[in-house]
């Protein structure tokens, strides 16, 4: 019986970590496809930076092989950099005049 | 009632022109007052640099790189690119034509009249896309713009207008708009490492980056096509311009695209009265 309880706690501890696990790569599916949608925004405008389709190309590499702790990483940084380029975006649009030195 | 409506017509006709001559006079008295704030930094920065030595670049800033500059300049690196430009400039198209039929006076001694803005197509024209329109407009393919032919080619005209002084003008408010946004892109900052063309060539001019001398915004575009010792090539403007927006990690535009022509026109203007003095060497 002890046996049988060992045996299905194990069972459900597979089957609860498979399903996190799951449930992780698909959120860091959508996180990477976010990102992919915030490089090209950034594209669009003019900020895109050279470094962020290195990212997410290695954020698409791990995720594939299924190293979801280096995607996670790779997927952080790339929406970092995406941030940054809009903020430089939006910086151009509004204020760019407060670099010129007077 | 008709000697009325004539008289009316001329008036209103003569007050059009007038606002409209006002206008673009105001666009060009705008320009002047940039470029002469532009140039008073330059002169506070390096009060012992001549307004004309700009045109040289960096080695307006360097001595020791001035005195290699000068003797490379003795054998230029650019000759064969000039008489191969100038060969291909007098090779007739397949339809007979020649590159002089495209431009005014046969394309010689032209150079300081682009970049320009042409009213009609509502774009900033550079000598590089007047070559490959004129070449479309005959039939050919259009060539490459970094380098190759087509710089050989602007070596060659800009090398008939040597001594040219540079003479733009803003005359409309859609030159004005492609100005300011050439001096839009000229003062915002981008790529990862955050840097804007004016943080390189104006703040941090005469600096050291790495092992280089970065040079003076003023002058930047008269010595263009350069034949740049890194390159072992002559190329054009544009793809420095690319080459600076990667230096930074900026994605690059592509050349001749409307970015990188404006921002042309802006520089440009801001070095009006300079004489050209390309093709030229660089490091």
């Amino acid at each position: 019986m002890n046996k049988l309880k060992v045996l299905l706690l194990a069972i459900s501890i597979v089957f609860v970590g498979g399903a996190t696990q799951a449930g992780d790569k698909g959120d860091l599916e959508k996180k990477l496809a976010y990102a992919k949608a915030q490089y090209a925004k950034a594209e669009k405008r003019g900020f895109a930076w050279t470094t962020t389709p290195k990212v997410l190309g290695k954020a698409k590499t791990a995720l594939a092989k299924g190293d979801l702790k280096a995607a996670k990483k790779f997927i952080k940084k790339a929406l970092v950099e995406t941030e940054a380029s809009l903020a430089q975006a939006d910086t151009s649009d509004n204020n760019w005049q407060d670099f010129v030195p007077k | 009632m008709n000697k009325n409506i004539k008289l009316g017509a001329v008036l209103i006709g003569l007050l059009v022109t007038t606002v409209s001559y006002q206008a673009s006079d105001s666009y060009n008295d705008m320009v002047k007052k940039d470029t002469q704030q532009f140039r008073d930094f330059f002169s506070k920065k390096f009060p012992y640099v001549e307004m004309t030595d700009y045109a040289n670049g960096v080695y307006a800033l360097d001595s020791a790189s001035r005195e290699q500059w000068e003797e490379i300049e003795e054998f230029p690196p650019y000759e064969l690119n000039v008489d191969n430009g100038e060969s291909l400039f007098n090779t007739p198209f397949k339809n007979g034509k020649t590159y002089a039929d495209c431009f005014s006076n046969g394309g010689i001694g032209i150079a300081q009249n682009y970049p320009r803005y042409e009213e009609g197509a509502k774009e900033v024209m550079t000598i590089e896309l007047a070559i490959n329109r004129c070449r479309q407009s005959n039939g050919e393919k259009p060539l490459k713009y970094k380098g190759g032919a087509l710089a050989d080619i602007s070596a060659y005209m800009h090398y008939t207008s040597r001594g040219n002084k540079l003479a733009l003008t803003v005359d409309s408010k859609g030159a004005y708009a492609a100005y300011e946004a050439g001096k839009k892109f000229f003062y915002s900052k981008r790529g990862q490492l955050n840097f804007s063309c004016a943080d390189c060539h104006m703040a941090l001019a005469g600096q050291r980056l790495r092992a280089d001398i970065t040079s003076p915004a003023l002058g930047h575009t008269t010595g263009f096509p350069v034949y740049r010792s890194k390159w072992n090539a002559l190329g054009t403007l544009h793809r420095r311009y690319g080459g600076c927006n990667k230096n930074v990690r900026a994605k690059p535009f592509k050349a001749q695209s409307t970015e990188y022509r404006e921002l042309q026109y802006f520089q440009t203007l801001m070095n009006n009265g300079y004489e050209l003095n390309g093709p030229s060497a660089r490091k």
